[in-house]
């Protein structure tokens, strides 16, 4: 199997890669540096990006559970508009995948 | 009978190339999939019948945080106090619990049932020192088990050895699984309708657009040989993180370490977004609900999108909410798809057409019980027990889900060495993949925010905080 090593990118490719990966590890510094501060944080609220899911966030049904809008769109038309607008895109993705 | 299909991307993550078996009722119940699927449905089923019945609670246990005057030290965990009877009674359950699924699935499996439970007691004891050290209360907020698991699970195998007799409870994938056919429970579909068409419009309109401009990017402009890294990166950039990435990776049948590329990235990035978006949004003065709307639809965990977009009102924190509601329907959607894609266009051989039947005997059956398990609580449960009963259950099986997931990453961190993770940077591509297509997705989502949010084109939702 070929080695995803030889994958080595070109020069002007080269500069883009070295930019990203330069932007990662300030992207990593700065996040470190945010944690150790304990940035970001809102009182009365005792969780973080640490909870990936919703159903991580403790009392998440707080956060959840309520229905603060009054939808008017029948939700059989919302679940049509769902279904049209992924099918669409899925067959764009397969046709650009092939064209490009 | 297996047969070759495939060796268009590298390698998945148990063998150098994609083999798909025929299907058979028996593998129903031998094969991983499926039996992650029954395991987990036994889960949902104890817990159901607990919160229904109210007998009894089916709940998986967890370490409560520590590392603060308020939560106090992590003695109280070994000292004989209430609190660590409490959380040391709740771990044994998930112990025996998890062991016997899947034990007895192994067995199922044909593997040596004693074996496998010797070994999983030595991983699930790692997995508790990992869920120990993310409860303290800083790594609790900010990075919890997956970074945890991977770290330890690292540190072990490239520097000391994975024994041999841990091996036959690395299974990655079969945790994965389970875990996902749980996470599927709470994949409330009905939710769609919470934000009616801004929510559709916001989180459902963009997720596609981010996720085909990402796959063309890392595909055909940065010539990244490996698509299933792309695949995994775009999902945890587009719909929500670690979860989609999970999540897609198992349904593309991506590497390890392509997992763990996008889980680390995704968490890092996530940090970074949640403290600047809200500080931005106050700079420019931008409103509340196109600000709570762009945060939900782009800050990949759902705990970053809670603060931060409290951290800008509670409109906003509301509005933010709302998409990320949305967004984490979409993980099942997103996975399917995936699953179709890489079954019916990536892992097939030049001029080989796939039927439905190849795409059956291919496809990741798992989905099938995650999507299942969606569907049944969205439609069924929901409208049966209530809505306040269904979140009892899933608020009951969630930690078992968690559980699973940690072993996951764990057994990841555990057969993941430094020099194979170096060889995926592929000179830094999947960085600049990362980067560029969040920055897109930054834009974009903001766009359809403000046409849809910000009163010039359509009226403003009326929203009651």
């Amino acid at each position: 199997m070929k080695k995803e090593k030889s994958a080595k990118p070109r020069t002007p490719m080269r500069v883009v890669c070295t930019t990203g990966i330069l932007l990662f590890v300030a992207a990593v510094f700065v996040a470190i540096y945010m944690m150790y501060h304990n940035m970001g944080q809102v009182p009365g609220i005792d969780f973080g990006p640490g909870q990936y899911y919703y159903t991580d966030i403790p009392g998440w049904q707080k956060y959840f559970l309520p229905d603060p809008y009054d939808n008017p769109v029948p939700l059989g038309v919302l679940i049509a508009l769902f279904f049209a607008w992924g099918f669409l895109m899925y067959r764009l993705w397969i046709y650009l995948d092939r064209k490009l | 009978m297996s047969k070759k299909v495939s060796t268009v991307s590298p390698a998945p993550i148990n063998d150098d190339v994609v083999v798909a078996e025929k299907f058979q009722l028996s593998d129903m119940l031998h094969k991983e999939d499926w039996l992650s699927i029954w395991g987990a449905f036994i889960i949902i089923a104890i817990a159901s019948l607990g919160v229904i019945s109210g007998a009894f609670a089916f709940k998986a246990g967890t370490f409560g945080k520590w590392g603060n005057a308020e939560n106090g030290s992590l003695l109280k965990f070994f000292n004989g106090s209430e609190a660590c009877l409490s959380a040391w009674s709740g771990i044994l359950l998930t112990l025996v619990a998890l062991i016997i699924i899947f034990a007895v699935s192994n067995q199922l499996m044909g593997k040596n049932i004693t074996r496998y439970a010797v070994a999983f007691l030595a991983l699930f004891a790692l997995t508790c020192v990992v869920r120990l050290i993310s409860s303290q209360v800083t790594f609790s907020k900010y990075l919890e088990y997956a970074f945890w698991a991977l770290i330890l699970g690292l540190v072990i195998s490239n520097l000391l050895k994975v024994p041999d007799w841990l091996k036959p409870a690395i299974q990655t994938e079969f945790y994965i699984k389970t875990g996902l056919v749980l996470m599927g429970a709470s994949v409330l579909f009905s939710n769609i309708q919470k934000f009616g068409l801004y929510g559709l419009g916001i989180a459902w309109a963009v997720t596609p657009v981010v996720i085909i401009f990402m796959w063309l990017l890392g595909t055909k402009y940065l010539k990244m040989e490996n698509k299933r890294m792309v695949m995994t990166i775009a999902a945890a950039t587009s719909v929500c993180g670690t979860s989609a990435a999970i999540a897609t990776a198992a349904a593309c049948k991506a590497k390890k370490t392509d997992l763990t590329f996008a889980v680390g990235i995704s968490l890092i990035f996530t940090v970074l977004m949640m403290v600047g978006m809200p500080l931005f949004c106050k700079v420019v003065a931008l409103d509340p609900m196109v600000g709570g709307a762009w945060i939900g639809g782009t800050v990949d965990s759902t705990g970053a999108v809670v603060l931060a977009g409290n951290a800008l009102g509670e409109l906003a924190g509301q509005v933010a909410a709302l998409v990320k509601m949305i967004q984490n329907i979409l993980i099942g959607f997103v996975a399917f798809a995936v699953a179709v894609f890489f079954t019916t266009k990536v892992d097939k051989t030049e001029n080989q057409t796939v039927g439905a039947s190849e795409i059956w005997h291919r496809f990741p059956k798992f989905i099938l019980g995650f999507l299942g398990a969606s569907l049944f609580f969205s439609f069924v449960f929901q409208n049966t027990i209530g809505v306040e009963a269904t979140a009892k259950i899933l608020s009951d099986i969630k930690e078992f889900q968690t559980w699973c997931f940690a072993l996951a990453f764990t057994c990841i961190g555990l057969e993941t060495n430094f020099k194979e993770m170096a060889e995926q940077f592929q000179g830094g591509k999947p960085f600049v993949l990362y980067i560029v297509g969040q920055v897109f997705n930054l834009v974009l989502t903001f766009v359809v925010a403000w046409l849809l949010l910000s009163g010039r084109i359509f009226p403003i939702p009326n929203i009651t905080v």
